[in-house]
Order: C-alpha cells, then structure tokens, then sequence
C-alpha cells in the first residue's frame, strides 16, 4: 500500500537557558493512506509536538516530513496553510465551534479561507448524522453533536488526512461511542486516521498504536 | 457566508462591551461632526450677518473697537455719538456714494428683555432692498415697524397701538418687517428723529453706513473719516477680522477637547478589539489550522474593528444632528460673541468627513489588535490543558 505520511528523524527541540530540550526526537514513522493510527503516551511525552508536525501546524528543527509527496520541512507558514488546507481536517478536545454560526456555517467555515466551489456541506452533515441541527446553534445542541459538527467541518474540504487530538475528551461514554463509531464509519469510507489520545481503550480502536515516552516513539 | 458577516456576528459575543465602545466612538465622532458643523455655520452666520449690513463700512465714534463689532452686528448701546454734521461731511467725501446715519440704543421693557431700538430714514431703508415690509414703513413720527415675529409675540398686527415704558404717548404699528432670518429680527425700528427725541439726542446718530462708489478705494475713504475728529472707520473685514480672532482661542481650545475625545475613543476600540483577541486565542488558532491564512485573520479582526467604528460614527452623527439645537444653545452661552444665524450648520461634506473620521479611526485603532490576531500560532488550538 502506498505511503501518505513517511516522517524520517524528525526532531523538535527548544532551548532553555543553556540546554536543549527535545520535545520529539529523531521519530520515524510511515502511514499507509487509508490506515487509522492511535498515538498514546503520558502527559509530556510529546505527543502533541508530534502531531503538530504532523498536521504541519508546526515545522521540524531538524529531520524529513514527506505528506502526500510534499516536503514539509522548511516550508513558510504561507505555503502550509496551503498545505492544511488541501489535506488535513483538524478535530479538536474543545470543538471550538463559533458560538455565534449556526451549524452549517460553522461547517462551512474552512471554505471561507480559500476559493473552493464545491460546497458539500448538507452532505456531510447527513454523514455524521446532524442533517436535522442545520439552522442549530452550538448551545442549542449536546457535547457529542458538538463535536461531530466539528468532525463534519474537518471533512468540508475533503482532506487525505483525520487529525484528531482527544477527540473524546470532552464527552461522557454515550456520546464518545457515538464519535468512535462516526471514526471507524469514515475509516471504512477509506480516510486516514490519526487520534492523539491518553486513553489505552481508545486507542485499541485503531489498526495500529504508536506509543510515545520522552520524545520518542517506543513502539512502530 | 462572508468574511463581514463572520466579523459582525462576533461583535454581538459581547453586547456589554461592544455597546460600551460603540458609546465611546458615538461620542467622540458627534463631538467632531458638531465641532466641525459649529465652525461651518458661525463662519456662515458671521458673513451672512455682514452681508445684511448693507453698507461697507461703518463710521462710529471712537471707542473699543471689540465693543463696537458687537454692537454693529447685535445692537447695543453706544454713549459717544457722531452728528448730523459728521453724515453730511462723508456724503461729501471722493468715492462715497451714500452716507445713511443711524440710531441705536436698548431699552429695558417690562418683561426684562432688553430690545434695541433702531432709528432709521428712508435712505437706511434703502441700503436693504431685500427687505419685505408688509403694510407701510413709516406714516408719521408715531409710526414703528416690528419684525413679524416679534410682533405676533406681543400680540400685535398692523394699527395695533403700542407703548415704550417711560415714553409719553403711543405708537402705531404701521409695517411689519418679514422674516429675514439675520439679526434684523431683534430690533424695533422707529423713524429717525423719534428714536433721537427719546433718548434725548437729537441730531445725533450712533452709526453711519456708508456704500461705495468703487469698492477698491475703501482705504482711500477709511482715512478721509478717520480724519473727522473722533470719528472712526470700520471696514466689513474687519468686523470679521475681530469677530475671527475672538473665536480662535476658543476654537483652539475645542479642537484639543476634540481631538482628546476622539484619541480616547480609538484607545477603546483598540482596548476593546485586543481584548476580544486574547480572549479567542485558540479559537483563531482553529482558524488557523483549518485554513485561514494570516491575512484572513487580520482581515477578520480589522473588518470587525471597522465595523465597530463605522457603526459608532453613525449613532454620532445621528445623535449630534438630533441635538444640533441643543449645542446652538450651550455654545451660545459658551462664546465670546456669537451671530445671530444658525451656529451649528452641517451639509453632506461634514457627513462625508464624519463616516471617514470613523473608518479611519477603525483602520488605525484595529491595525494592531489584527496584527496579534495574525501572529497567533495554530498549535494554539491543539496545546493541551
């Protein structure tokens, strides 16, 4: 199968004083288009470092980060927008939903950023099993609707790539079930998955558990 | 769904504090819309008030000169008088084409109001052909002409009989002067000779208005009176003159006043837009990581701080037109001297100069609070708790 994200010694490190602290260091990871990966690990263990990487939010001190083809490494914060916007839909622990967009403008909110005709919105939101909340706002609708609005709005721009940071976080079991299903539905639909998350449970969900401790990947 | 539509719905998150701002700007472009309407329509006023001078210059009687731009333009009272003799010499004068004496003094009347009484001539008359007078001018010594509104005030019309306090006799209203919308609607008018006889001045007159025969040579004649003893010359520019440099300290001060308020306000927006910025640090930062560029972001915030002074502008604009009366009043009482028209007169321009003032204010005070915004990082939205 062929390869959407090859990341080569990737290093992210900071100074403090006189030291240099690594938040990542030297990770090797590839993933497979179409495959779902959990990233676990405790508090501190880089996790987040690396999945700013890897959702090129952020770029690497040091090390190769190959996406779709592209070199991500030394690229301006200009071109990787472009870059997020082609192929990465970002899910977040806090929604971050506006408060004051009804749910289809807030799904539609990516497409404001960028001139794309295609607006598949109402379609979406049939996916994710919201057609019903299309003029709701936020407060009107539960944690789990919140965040599958937020899901829907990751997919608006058909990205390659699922990043998703504690997806469910936020949500009591009936509804984080409700999220996990909604993931494992869009991975059979053939997307790649990527879940940050500090819950092993969570985690077992996904083809594949890289675990991190101190900076470095301990399992691939 | 547009860029504006996102930046508006934003600013009703916080209707407290956006309407606070919004109050601030209000303030601060109607405090610059009515300063810059005063300025238009007392220069309006002054010139207008001059032009019904009908004559181009004045000859009075020595004296402060501050003093007598306020009486030639209001009325007043003047102690020193020119004679008859004095009009007949200027007649005389090289390039003079008419020399018209004039009566001016006050009385107090009953209801407290001090009215200033006007003697005129034919030949006054005819320095204001504008005039409408509806019946006749003057009948015979007893006859008085009233502006039209002063007399419905007092109940009167054309043959009503009415009396000066501590003057033997009455008077007939033969003529009632239409209104002229000048200082001219303030006085009594009473012939010559009466209004010399009650004030116990006879053959004397307060004023002479002289018009030229050619304009140019005004200085030529402005020496020729002043070489009657005791006698002075006032050109139309130099009332003016007088009447501008007692405004400029007082313009100068309301333009500091002004220019404060207006700084203060855009201190509010930028105060206000900041805040708004950190307090939706990781919801930019979403922004961010779901496509906006830092331009969309800068253009966000910008747009919303726009929008925010636009909208303060206007309320300004709109509560100062409605107060315009309001202000004529308080400025009034404020000025050193103040013509009788319209102080506050404001056309499309200072409309146009207002809403611009406000765009402004929102482009400069908005320009920092966007550039934050801009800078934000995406992994904002992604830091862990």
């Amino acid at each position: 199968m062929a390869y959407i994200i090859k990341a080569e010694n990737l290093s992210k490190s900071y100074k403090r004083g006189s030291e240099t602290v690594y938040a990542l260091q030297e990770a090797n990871l590839v993933i497979n288009a179409g495959e779902f990966i959990s990233i676990v690990g405790p508090s501190g263990s880089g996790k987040t470092t690396f999945m700013n990487m890897l959702g090129c939010l952020d770029t690497p001190s040091s090390g190769g980060y190959l996406l779709n083809g592209t070199q991500i490494a030394g690229l301006k914060e200009r071109d990787l927008v472009k870059v997020r916007q082609e192929n990465i839909g970002f899910v977040f622990q806090q929604f971050y939903l506006l408060p004051t967009l009804t749910v289809k403008e807030n799904v539609e909110l990516p497409l404001l950023f960028q001139n794309k005709g295609l607006n598949r919105s109402k379609e979406i939101l049939e996916t994710v099993g919201l057609s019903h909340r299309y003029t709701h706002l936020p407060k009107e609708l539960s944690g789990g609707e919140m965040q599958r609005v937020a899901i829907a709005r990751a997919l608006i721009n058909s990205p390659k790539i699922l990043l998703a940071d504690e997806p469910t976080g936020n949500l009591d079991t009936k509804n984080s079930e409700k999220v996990i299903t909604l993931f494992r539905e869009l991975h059979r639909l053939g997307l790649t998955i990527i879940m940050v998350t500090h819950n092993p449970e969570l985690a077992r969900i996904a083809d594949r558990i890289i675990t991190m401790t101190d900076g470095r990947i301990k399992t691939a | 769904m547009k860029f504006f539509s996102v930046a508006l719905k934003n600013l009703f998150r916080r209707r407290m504090r956006t309407g606070l701002t919004l109050m601030g700007i209000a303030i601060g472009i109607a405090m610059l819309f009515s300063f810059m309407s005063f300025n238009q329509g007392y220069q309006e006023s002054l010139r207008k008030d001059l032009r019904n001078m009908g004559a181009h210059m004045l000859a009075i009687a020595k004296g402060c000169p501050y003093e007598a731009t306020s009486m030639i333009l209001h009325g007043g009272e003047i102690k020193d008088y020119l004679t008859s003799e004095d009009v007949e010499r200027i007649r005389q004068m090289p390039n003079v084409a008419s020399a018209v004496g004039m009566f001016m003094n006050q009385k107090i009347f009953p209801h407290g109001k001090t009215l200033v009484v006007y003697g005129l001539d034919d030949a006054a008359f005819a320095l204001k052909p504008w005039w409408v007078v509806k019946g006749d001018k003057f009948l015979d010594e007893r006859s008085v002409v009233l502006p039209e509104e002063m007399a419905t005030e007092l109940g009167l019309s054309i043959g009503s009989t009415w009396s000066m306090p501590g003057v033997e006799g009455e008077f007939t209203v033969t003529g009632l002067l239409e209104k002229t919308g000048s200082q001219d609607d303030q006085f009594i008018y009473l012939p010559l000779v009466t209004a010399q006889q009650i004030f116990e001045a006879e053959g004397k007159v307060t004023s002479i208005a002289i018009t030229l025969e050619d304009i140019s040579k005004i200085q030529d004649v402005v020496k020729s009176v002043e070489s009657l003893p005791d006698v002075q010359a006032i050109t139309m520019s130099q009332v003016l003159g007088t009447a501008q440099t007692l405004m400029n300290s007082a313009q100068a001060m309301i333009t500091s006043i002004v220019a404060i308020a207006v700084l203060i306000s855009a201190l509010g927006v930028m105060n206000s837009i900041l805040m708004s910025v950190f307090e939706r640090t990781r919801e930019i930062g979403m922004m961010k990581a779901v496509g906006a560029s830092q331009g969309d972001v800068f253009a966000l915030v910008w747009i919303e701080s726009v929008l925010l002074t636009l909208t303060g502008g206007m309320l300004g604009i709109g509560a100062a037109i409605a107060a315009g009366k309001l202000i004529d009043g308080a400025l009034r009482g404020l000025l050193p001297f103040a013509p009788s028209g319209n102080l506050v007169a404001f056309d499309g321009q200072i409309v146009m100069v207002s809403l611009a003032a406000s765009l402004f204010l929102g482009i400069v005070s908005g320009a920092y609070p966007a550039f934050r915004a801009s800078q934000l990082s995406p992994m904002e939205a992604i830091r862990s708790e």
